[in-house]
């Protein structure tokens, strides 16, 4: 560990070095061409409740947008700098590799295989998900191994079938699956009794279930079938995922400290009355200042990405949060703080 | 005569007619074979570029996820080869289907728009104007989401008798089983063929009554070999359980696609027989034959002659078009091949092995049709 950290530390005092006699550093070639392009390219589902639909103008909103808006602003400093795109799930991985889109905020998990290939880099988990079953109350299932011989419906194309798989499989049940891809086919199916489950992540059941005739008459089953960490995804670029994994760093960070889109010009004109990690956050000489002339972005990216976009608690409440119509209870997830007991952990900036 | 003689003498190859040909021929499949080449390179090099080869050993790994009603077994611990191949069956088993009936349907509705009715032949014009203008996608997901929305649930089957029940999960009715499923139906096969040529050989020679004897000695045979059972459809726990089922995704598959095709071979039977010049069945009314007679013994068999190569190209599409049954959950080749590509990431892959199998397909059926085209017309 010791040689690993003289090496890391003598490689950070050359890239110092370097940084003092070549001004704004070749940080990566994708950030270099996103700021040539004056515009992020971001992938997103195009029709997900809460997570990112279009209104009437066009226009994405929602939790996975935000990350999209995150990164306009701390690159631009505007986060509507962000070239939003509805994409298929298959499909975006696919464009990512292609070079056809700088990043990706589309609820995939990340697992080893597509992790290794060398076209597409995961950069930060921004929600802790779990695939789940949803059964209608009417079916009197309380717990998923009741479930044998059910027929399930699933989404085509993603872990979703091999979890199912996986899981009946493991317990000997017998299934029947319907992988249906057009997502009102598959709805249909659902609130029709064609099946009599359909499995998902939860978060995306909770997004399905608002759009059933009564929502009321449909469960989430308690049972998690496996471990979904939804992930930014990247062009491989040491600059843009630095960017990404950093102002995500900064959102947690402002929210352990309280800081939010609200309260951050008060902080910013008191800085000097603030802790000391916040100084290092939100100074133009201090850490994040450094770290942008590194990447040859603005220095008060950390302001705008809390300025523009919020911090992490805030987002995810404006979203997905209880009080919005998706209705999710945070404090049930493990999408908070770890210092609140979830599995966000906010790395120090410094 | 004069360039004639000239040109034979001096340049043989561009005034010999088959030399000529051999030679564009010739110029054209090089052309071809450096084309491929240069896109075979092109993507070896970007694929080496970002440090990835096209390689299919994946095939034989575990594939990890099931599918549903196909026609050989598989489960997760099977190879994507095997889920590719039912994947394959599926879209055969679909394909043949509809073009059934699509062929059924498109006869009936191209005699029809031809009909001297006024309301029969506006039906039938009516149709194939819906159908020629709506995309096929979307009759697809009419048909499905109506048939799931308006049958009923599984528990609230409507019953026939007993033993034949509908839901919107599809059709059950009574099948017979037999003892080692496909090898059983392949002794059937080749008892019903020994019966039917022993029956013949046996009665040829004035024995009818022995000929009838070894017929059902024969059927005993075969039922003793395979012992066959009724498996009658009961509602189990939550689903259907024995009998045969036709799925809903199937159903919806073939009556759109069915009706789709139908429509535009209803065109193309409507066009071949308008094309039989009129003096054919002139000269048929002349003889003072009948109409029907004269469509069945004059204008079909030239209409036939004229239908086979639009006919080829419609059954192809539809051998194409059962890919829309990914939209539905109908596991085809195509919807296994994305499923695929999604756990594996092998999209180059994938994508040449599917166009291969289609390609090969389409040339056979083009093939056999071009076949049954020159035996029967002698072109």
């Amino acid at each position: 560990m010791l040689r690993s950290y003289s090496l890391k530390a003598r490689l950070a005092g050359a890239a110092t070095l370097a940084a003092a006699f070549a001004q704004p550093a070749a940080a990566g070639p994708v950030l270099d061409e996103v700021l040539e392009n004056g515009a992020v390219t971001c992938l997103v589902n195009s029709n997900s409740p809460g997570f990112s639909t279009p209104d009437s103008d066009g226009r994405y909103t929602g939790f996975n947008v935000a990350f999209c808006r995150m990164a306009a602003a701390a690159i631009f400093g505007d986060a509507g700098k962000a070239d939003i795109r509805g994409i298929g799930f298959s499909d975006s991985m696919k464009t990512i590799v292609a070079g056809g889109a700088h990043m990706a905020s589309r609820s995939i998990t990340r697992t080893g295989t597509r992790d290794t290939d060398p076209g597409m880099a995961f950069v930060v988990t921004t929600f802790f998900d779990g695939q789940g079953f949803m059964v209608p109350q009417a079916l009197g299932v309380a717990s998923a191994s009741e479930l044998d011989g059910a027929t399930v419906c699933a989404e085509e194309g993603s872990t979703t079938l091999l979890n199912i798989a996986d899981w009946f499989g493991d317990r000997g049940m017998s299934y029947n699956i319907q992988n249906i891809a057009d997502k009102t086919a598959r709805l249909q199916a659902f609130f029709n009794g064609k099946c009599d489950v359909m499995s998902s992540d939860f978060s995306a059941l909770a997004a399905d279930r608002m759009l059933a005739p009564e929502p009321a008459d449909y469960t989430l089953l308690p049972d998690v079938i496996s471990a979904e960490p939804l992930t930014l995804l990247a062009q491989p670029d040491q600059g843009l995922e630095s960017v990404l994994f950093w102002s995500f760093q900064v959102m947690l960070n402002a929210e352990a400290h309280g800081i939010t889109s609200e309260n951050i010009e008060d902080i910013v004109t008191d800085l000097d009355n603030q802790p000391a990690a916040v100084r290092r956050m939100f100074g133009t000489d201090s850490a994040m200042g450094e770290m942008a002339q590194k990447l040859g972005i603005d220095g008060n990216w950390a302001i705008e990405v809390i300025r523009q976009v919020g911090n992490y608690g805030e987002v995810f409440e404006r979203t997905i949060g209880a009080d919005s119509p998706m209705g999710l209870d945070r404090t049930a997830t493990a999408n908070r703080l770890w210092t609140d007991g979830g599995l966000l952990y906010a790395h120090p900036i410094r | 005569m004069i360039s004639g003689l000239t040109g034979r003498g001096h340049f043989p190859a561009f005034t010999d007619k088959r030399a000529r040909r051999q030679a564009v021929q010739f110029a054209c499949a090089l052309f071809l074979a450096l084309l491929g080449g240069l896109l075979w390179f092109n993507l070896t090099a970007n694929l080496g570029a970002a440090s990835m080869q096209v390689d299919f050993g994946f095939l034989w790994q575990d594939s990890g996820f099931d599918l549903n009603e196909t026609v050989i077994a598989h489960g997760p611990g099977a190879s994507y080869l095997n889920a590719l191949l039912a994947g394959f069956l599926n879209t055969l088993k679909l394909t043949a289907v509809c073009i059934a009936l699509a062929t059924f349907v498109g006869f009936a509705i191209g005699f029809a728009s031809l009909s001297a009715h006024p309301i029969l032949k506006n039906a039938a014009l009516a149709y194939v104007g819906a159908m020629r203008n709506l995309p096929k996608l979307l009759i697809l997901l009419a048909v499905y989401v109506v048939m799931v929305r308006e049958l009923p649930g599984v528990r609230d089957a409507w019953a026939f008798g007993g033993f034949v029940f509908v839901s919107n999960r599809g059709i059950e009715v009574p099948a017979v089983v037999l003892a080692g499923g496909w090898s059983g139906w392949a002794i059937v096969a080749a008892g019903v063929i020994a019966a039917v040529l022993g029956w013949r050989a046996v009665a040829q020679r004035g024995h009818p009554s022995a000929g009838a004897l070894l017929a059902v000695l024969m059927a005993a045979a075969a039922v003793a070999l395979t012992r066959p059972q009724l498996s009658l459809p009961a509602l189990q726990g939550f689903n259907f359980s024995g009998g045969w089922t036709v799925t809903v995704p199937f159903l919806a598959l073939m009556i759109a696609l069915g009706a789709y095709h139908g429509a535009q071979i209803g065109e193309l039977v409507r066009a071949a027989i308008l094309a039989v010049p009129a003096g054919q069945r002139e000269a048929g009314s002349a003889l003072g034959l009948r109409r029907m007679a004269i469509m069945r013994l004059i204008v079909v068999p030239q209409a036939l002659r004229l239908m086979v190569p639009p006919l080829t190209n419609q059954y192809i599409n539809t051998l194409k078009n059962t890919s829309i049954g990914l939209a539905v959950g109908y596991s085809d080749l195509v919807s296994v091949m994305s499923t695929a590509v999604n756990q594996t990431f092998r999209p180059i892959e994938l994508m040449i092995v599917t166009m291969c199998v289609y390609l090969s397909v389409g040339l056979a059926v083009s093939g056999a049709l071009a076949f049954f085209g020159s035996r029967a017309y002698g072109r």
